[in-house]
C-alpha cells in the first residue's frame, strides 16, 4: 500500500478504524492526523457508521408464508386485522411486529383504505319489477297473452259459422250476409229476428194461411256458402221439429201470458221424450206453426246456455281468455253509432286491443 | 314468499343487486336484464323462498346469472375487452374512490364478487360461500388476495394517495 495522503487517507482511515493496518501503516496515519487535524473529524464520523449487528434483523414476517392464503405473514396479519378476524394469538402477534416496525402502521392505513365504500347505484326500472296483480307479466307473456286471445276469437267465430247452418232458422240464414261482423254482432242479430218473428207469430197465430217457417225449415235452400251437411248434421232439423212438437203445448200457454223470463226456464225435451214424439207421428200444421218460435227461443236458449253458459257473448269470451290466462279480462262493445259500425276494445292485463 | 314481502325486496334490494352486477360486467343494460331475470326467477320460486332469506336467494341468482351470461359472452365475443374499452378510465386519477373503482375493475371476477359481496353487502364468510359457491377457505384466501392486490394497486407508483 502506497504512503497515505490527501487523494487516499478514507481506505487507509477505514482500515485503520477495522484494525486492518499494519503497525507501520497504523503510525503513519497517526503522524498523517497530526499533519491534518481536520480530518480526525472525519475519522470520528467513520466510526459512529460501523454497523451493529442488532439492528439488522431480517424482519420475518415478511418471509413467512401464510398456509391457507399463501401471502406473507405481515400483509396476512395486517388484512386480517382490517378483515376483523385476527385471533388472539395473531393480534399479539401483529402488535409485536407493528412494535419492532412501526412503519407497518402506514401498511395497515393503506389496507384500510382497500375497503369499498358506500356507493349508491339506483336500479332505475325497479316500479316494473313490482306486482301490482300478484303477478309479473313480461312481454313474453304479453305475446304468448295476445296469441290465446286472438285464438279464442278466431275459434267463437269460427263457432258461429258452424252453428248458423246447423239450426237452420231464417235470422241465422240471414245473419250469414252480415258475415264480416263479430260474432256478437250476428248473435245479436239472431236474437233481434227471433223477437221480430215472435211478435209476427202472435198476430198470424191460428190462422191455416200463415206459411209456417218450418215448411222452410223442413226444405233448406242452401245457400253459397253453406256446405253440404253430414249425416248428424242432416238429423239436426228433425230433432228440432220434434222438440218444438213437444214445445207446443207451452207455447200456447206463453201466448197467454207472454213472459220473456219464462223462456229461459224451458228444458231442453230429453232424447227418449224425443223418440217417443217420433213415434206418434200426430203432428198438425196448427202445431207446427205454433212451434216456430220456440224453435228459435229453443235455439237461441241452447246457443246461451251451452255455448255461453247465459252470458253475453263479449263476457263469456273474457272469461274464457281470462281462466286461460289468469288475468284480467274486459271486453266491451258500443254499438251506438252505427255509421262507424261496431266498436269494441279488449283489455287483457296491460295488453289492448280495440276496433273504432 | 308473499306479494308483499316480494315487493319489499325489489325496494329494498334491486339496487344492491344492481350496483353488485354492473360493478361486474361493467355494462349497464345487460346488467338491468341480469337484475331482471333475477327478479323474474325469484317470483317463479316465490312459493318455495323464504322471505327473511330473500336478500341472499336473489343475490346468489344474480351471481350465477351473470356467470352463466359472462361464459356465454366469452364464447360468443369477448364481451369483457369491449366493455373494458367502454369503461377504460383515464390515467389521471382524482381520489382514492375512483383509483379504488379502478383498482376494483382489474381483480379476477372471483375476488372482485367477494369483495363486493363483503363490503357493499355486510355478508360474513360462510354466506358469501352460499352465494357464490364457493368454500369458506376459499373465499378467506380470495378475499385476501384481493385486499393485497387492491393495497398494492394504490401504492404502486402511479397511484400514491
Amino acid at each position: 500500500m502506497s504512503k497515505v495522503n490527501p487523494h487516499n487517507y478514507e481506505a487507509f482511515f477505514l482500515d485503520y478504524l477495522e484494525g486492518k493496518l499494519s503497525a507501520r501503516e497504523k503510525a503513519e496515519v497517526d503522524a498523517f492526523l497530526e499533519k491534518h487535524p481536520e480530518l480526525k473529524a472525519e475519522l470520528e464520523e467513520f466510526e459512529t457508521i460501523s454497523l451493529d449487528a442488532e439492528t439488522v434483523k431480517m424482519p420475518k414476517a415478511d418471509l413467512l408464508r401464510e398456509e391457507e392464503t399463501g401471502l406473507s405473514r405481515k400483509d396476512y396479519l395486517l388484512i386480517a386485522s382490517v378483515e376483523g378476524t385476527l385471533s388472539k394469538t395473531e393480534k399479539t402477534e401483529l402488535d409485536k411486529l407493528l412494535e419492532v416496525e412501526p412503519n407497518l402502521l402506514d401498511e395497515l392505513s393503506i389496507y384500510e383504505k382497500t375497503k369499498l365504500p358506500e356507493e349508491n347505484l339506483a336500479f332505475g326500472a325497479k316500479e316494473d319489477l313490482k306486482q301490482k296483480e300478484g303477478r309479473v307479466i313480461y312481454w313474453q307473456f304479453y305475446a304468448a297473452s295476445a296469441s290465446v286471445a286472438a285464438a279464442i276469437l278466431a275459434l267463437f267465430m269460427f263457432n258461429f259459422n258452424s252453428v248458423q247452418p246447423r239450426y237452420e232458422f231464417e235470422a241465422v240464414e240471414k245473419s250469414n250476409l252480415y258475415s264480416d261482423q263479430t260474432p256478437e254482432a250476428e248473435f245479436q242479430y239472431v236474437i233481434e229476428e227471433a223477437e221480430k218473428q215472435k211478435e209476427k207469430n202472435k198476430t198470424n197465430l191460428g190462422s191455416p194461411q200463415a206459411a209456417p217457417i218450418y215448411a222452410q225449415a223442413s226444405k233448406p235452400k242452401p245457400t253459397q256458402k253453406q256446405k253440404p251437411l253430414n249425416q248428424e248434421e242432416e238429423k239436426q232439423p228433425k230433432e228440432m221439429l220434434q222438440a218444438m212438437e213437444q214445445e207446443a203445448p207451452n207455447f200456447a200457454e206463453e201466448q197467454k201470458s207472454p213472459q220473456p223470463m219464462e223462456v229461459e226456464k224451458m228444458k231442453l225435451p230429453e232424447e227418449n221424450s224425443l223418440a217417443a214424439l217420433e213415434e206418434d207421428k200426430v203432428i198438425s200444421n196448427q202445431a207446427v206453426s205454433a212451434k216456430e218460435i220456440p224453435l228459435k227461443e229453443y235455439a237461441t236458449q241452447k246457443l246461451k246456455e251451452e255455448v255461453l253458459q247465459n252470458k253475453s257473448v263479449s263476457q263469456a269470451l273474457a272469461d274464457e281468455i281470462a281462466a286461460l290466462t289468469n288475468d284480467k279480462v274486459n271486453f266491451s262493445t258500443d254499438k251506438s253509432d252505427k255509421k262507424k259500425g261496431l266498436q269494441f276494445a279488449m283489455n287483457l292485463g296491460n295488453f289492448s286491443i280495440s276496433k273504432k | 314468499m308473499t306479494t308483499k314481502e316480494y315487493n319489499q325486496t325489489v325496494e329494498l334490494y334491486s339496487d344492491n343487486v344492481f350496483r353488485f352486477v354492473l360493478k361486474n360486467i361493467r355494462n349497464e343494460e345487460k346488467a338491468k336484464d341480469i337484475v331482471q331475470d333475477s327478479f323474474e326467477k325469484m317470483w317463479q320460486k316465490r312459493d318455495s323462498v323464504d322471505g327473511s332469506k330473500a336478500k341472499s336467494y336473489l343475490f346468489t341468482t344474480a351471481y350465477r346469472t351473470m356467470i352463466d351470461k359472462i361464459r356465454k359472452h366469452k364464447k360468443q365475443g369477448n364481451w369483457e375487452e369491449v366493455n373494458e374499452r367502454d369503461y377504460a378510465q383515464s390515467a389521471v386519477h382524482h381520489g382514492l374512490s375512483e383509483v379504488l373503482q379502478e383498482a376494483l375493475s382489474r381483480l379476477p371476477e372471483k375476488q372482485r364478487s367477494v369483495v363486493m359481496l363483503r363490503d357493499y353487502e355486510g355478508y360474513n364468510y360462510e354466506e358469501i360461500g352460499e352465494i357464490t359457491d364457493l368454500s369458506l377457505s376459499q373465499v378467506k384466501v380470495y378475499i385476501f388476495r384481493a385486499r393485497k392486490a387492491l393495497k398494492d394497486y394504490l401504492v404502486s407508483i402511479e397511484h400514491v394517495i
